[in-house]
């Protein structure tokens, strides 16, 4: 593991090429450019609003609703966008990866460092609307960096998982969507944490992303913390999940340029 | 040369690897039923069954390579070769045995092929040297000589997609070749790219092969391989059949593909109408004796027996030595070598000689046609017939031609052992 964080460090300003070629030719032949990373969270908060808080009376927690699905939505965005942009990211290169050797990891890897500039640009919406709506700005956004951090071990252990399994099974690549669509119910983006009922809570929360998100809100919109055994947990679940999905990354590695 | 005391830098150490072929899943839908198979062949099914379909692409390879060396990897298509230079390179991994490589690699595998081609070739430099390890700001300190090397600089801010071919080639070894690696991988990449290029490359290879840099040499072209490699592996059908001198392997691996190609028949007799005929070309030693292998600069005949219909004015007939790679060695005309024949009736032989065949080990094939006057469509052809070898009696010598040389050497007196002028 040691070796291969070495190696991986001696690649770093290929990650960073990477990174910003992605992003170069991503929004390179757009009309609205970068600011079609805040585009989607935007017309997602919007739809939602008008359905769920106008016409499903949800509750949010006496937050104004559009504040608060966006704090919902500002995670999972960047979650469902580096996952599953980075699912095909292997295969994508198969050429390239027929031809020289580097460390296979930095094609999920510098997805997810490009999608983490789109977060943070998505970001600055959020403090906007948190400033529209007078939602208290205060020190504690700094403990923000926690779940922040759940979340991107989150994002490079799927990262590296499904790109693995992409290359031996294409069905991944297919799954992958309807995943992100279902997972959108099963973490508390539309709703509030606080409609699951008490006695399956700590099971709910044994999704790391259900503790990101709710960890999320709390801190930016509540200006409170949220309870430290859910974020222990998932830091712990999260952490676990990045070592195994790296392993097994690495085992399977060698054996890309044979199957692609 | 090596010395061998010193520790290898490239140890392969009984390796093999294993290629299944029409074995792999790429959908879940195959990849259930064939893993409910082999669960269910674990009670008594037939444990052979993948033999079939099993591909040994390299079988107990062992070698080492040792620093400053240069050493070929010889064989036919489908030897290995390639294999090999993955393994080195890490692309691919062995399916039994060892491996390693110390210093740092660079391989020139396929030139160009790590270039994105939406970006210019300013930000494929930097990409593909990223690619081999480094960081930017060290490629920002080899960007200059790399951009010379290459000749491109008008179109460093064009899309590599809008390169040529050779421009593509240039620039990848440009960059692959300054990035000082301490190991060298080269693959057949040299036969692309302009003369003028290639004498650069090859140069640029000296200049390495001094910083003691190591090489693993790849190719088909066995003279580039004599030219650069200390040393040479042969192999055959994925194993080393030998290694040693450059020159013997190189000696070795032509006997062994050629006594295979001269088992194939001669080429057609081509004819332009049905008044003449060149009944057989026959290669023949200084006794007359029908050869298919003849020893550098010993004598050769070639007689060509004809019959034709009706009279022949003013024939003439030319004669064409090729080397299997398309080279023509030479080329000779009867009439123009003042063979003047007024016209040619019935049957007959023309027959050249050859009192020295001065060409070095490789395969020829012989060309004769045969013109009436100055036409230019010849009456009877026979293109790239007779296939035959010639093995030397120059082991020392390689190239093309034998040509009769000596040494020689005058010293100027030396006035005084110990002043330096």
């Amino acid at each position: 593991m040691v070796e291969h964080l070495k190696e991986l460090y001696k690649f770093r300003d290929l990650l960073l090429s990477l990174a910003i070629r992605d992003i170069k030719v991503r929004y390179r032949q757009t009309w609205l450019g970068i600011a079609w990373a805040v585009l989607q969270p935007l017309a997602f908060m919007l739809t939602f609003t008008l359905v769920f808080a106008k016409f499903g009376k949800i509750s949010s927690d006496g937050i104004p609703y559009p504040v608060f699905s966006y704090s919902g939505l500002l995670p999972w965005t960047f979650f469902t966008t580096a996952v599953s942009m980075s699912v095909a990211s292997i295969a994508n290169h198969m050429s390239l990866i027929k031809k020289m050797y580097f460390p296979r990891e930095v094609f999920p890897l510098s997805i997810t460092l490009a999608c983490l500039v789109d977060f943070l640009i998505s970001s600055m919406l959020f403090v906007g609307l948190a400033l529209i709506f007078k939602i208290h700005i205060s020190w504690h956004w700094f403990l923000l960096i926690w779940p922040i951090a759940i979340e991107i071990m989150m994002v490079v252990s799927l990262g590296l998982l499904l790109s693995c399994a992409n290359v031996f099974f294409r069905d991944v690549k297919y799954i992958v969507p309807v995943a992100t669509q279902l997972g959108i119910f099963a973490c508390p983006i539309i709703y509030s944490v606080t409609a699951i009922p008490e006695n399956i809570r700590p099971w709910y929360m044994l999704n790391p992303m259900a503790v990101v998100i709710d960890a999320f809100r709390q801190i930016s919109l509540h200006n409170q913390l949220p309870s430290p055994a859910y974020l222990a947990a998932g830091t712990v679940i999260a952490g676990i999940a990045v070592l195994v999905s790296y392993s097994v990354f690495k085992r399977a590695e060698g054996r890309f340029a044979d199957v692609i | 040369m090596s010395s061998n005391s010193s520790k290898p830098v490239i140890v392969f150490d009984n390796v093999s690897k294993l290629y299944r072929l029409g074995t792999g899943h790429d959908s879940l839908r195959d990849a259930i039923p064939a893993l409910l198979k082999k669960l269910a062949g674990r009670n008594g099914a037939d444990p052979h069954h993948h033999s079939s379909n099993e591909f040994w692409a390299l079988k107990d390879v062992s070698f080492q390579v040792h620093k400053g060396e240069t050493v070929g990897i010889v064989g036919p298509n489908g030897a290995g070769k390639s294999t090999i230079l993955k393994m080195l390179s890490k692309i691919i991994r062995p399916t039994k045995g060892d491996i390693s490589v110390s210093g740092r690699l660079a391989a020139l595998i396929e030139l160009g092929g790590g270039f994105h081609p939406d970006l210019t070739g300013s930000e494929n430099i930097y990409l593909q040297g990223t690619m081999l390890g480094f960081s930017r700001r060290e490629i920002a300190k080899l960007y200059d000589s790399i951009v010379a090397f290459s000749e491109i600089e008008k179109f460093l801010q064009t899309p590599v997609k809008r390169y040529s071919s050779g421009m593509v080639v240039r620039l990848g070894f440009a960059i692959a070749a300054h990035v000082s690696p301490e190991v060298l991988l080269i693959d057949e990449v040299l036969a692309v790219g302009d003369l003028s290029f290639q004498q650069k490359c090859f140069k640029r290879i000296d200049e390495l092969k001094k910083e003691g840099t190591t090489i693993v040499f790849i190719s088909h072209n066995l003279e580039a391989v004599q030219k650069l490699c200390d040393r040479a592996i042969l192999l055959r059908g994925g194993r080393v059949f030998d290694q040693g001198e450059t020159s013997e392997m190189v000696r070795r691996y032509r006997d062994d593909i050629f006594s295979g190609m001269l088992k194939q028949t001669a080429g057609e007799i081509a004819h332009s109408d049905g008044t003449f005929k060149i009944n057989s070309v026959l290669l023949l030693d200084a006794d007359g004796k029908e050869v298919e292998t003849i020893e550098t600069a010993r004598p050769l005949n070639i007689e060509i027996s004809y019959e034709t219909k009706r009279q022949i004015r003013h024939p003439s007939v030319r004669v064409s030595i090729e080397r299997m790679d398309g080279l023509v060695c030479h080329t000779t005309n009867s009439r123009q070598n003042g063979l003047e024949v007024g016209e040619l009736n019935g049957e007959g032989t023309v027959t050249l000689q050859y009192l020295s065949v001065n060409l070095l080990p490789n395969l020829y094939q012989v060309s004769v046609d045969v013109y009436e006057e100055d036409n230019l469509v010849p009456l009877a052809s026979v293109r790239q017939h007779r296939l035959f070898q010639i093995t030397s009696s120059f082991p020392e010598e390689y190239g093309a031609v034998h040509l009769d040389h000596e040494w020689s050497l005058s010293a100027l007196p030396q006035l005084s052992s110990g002043v330096k002028r």
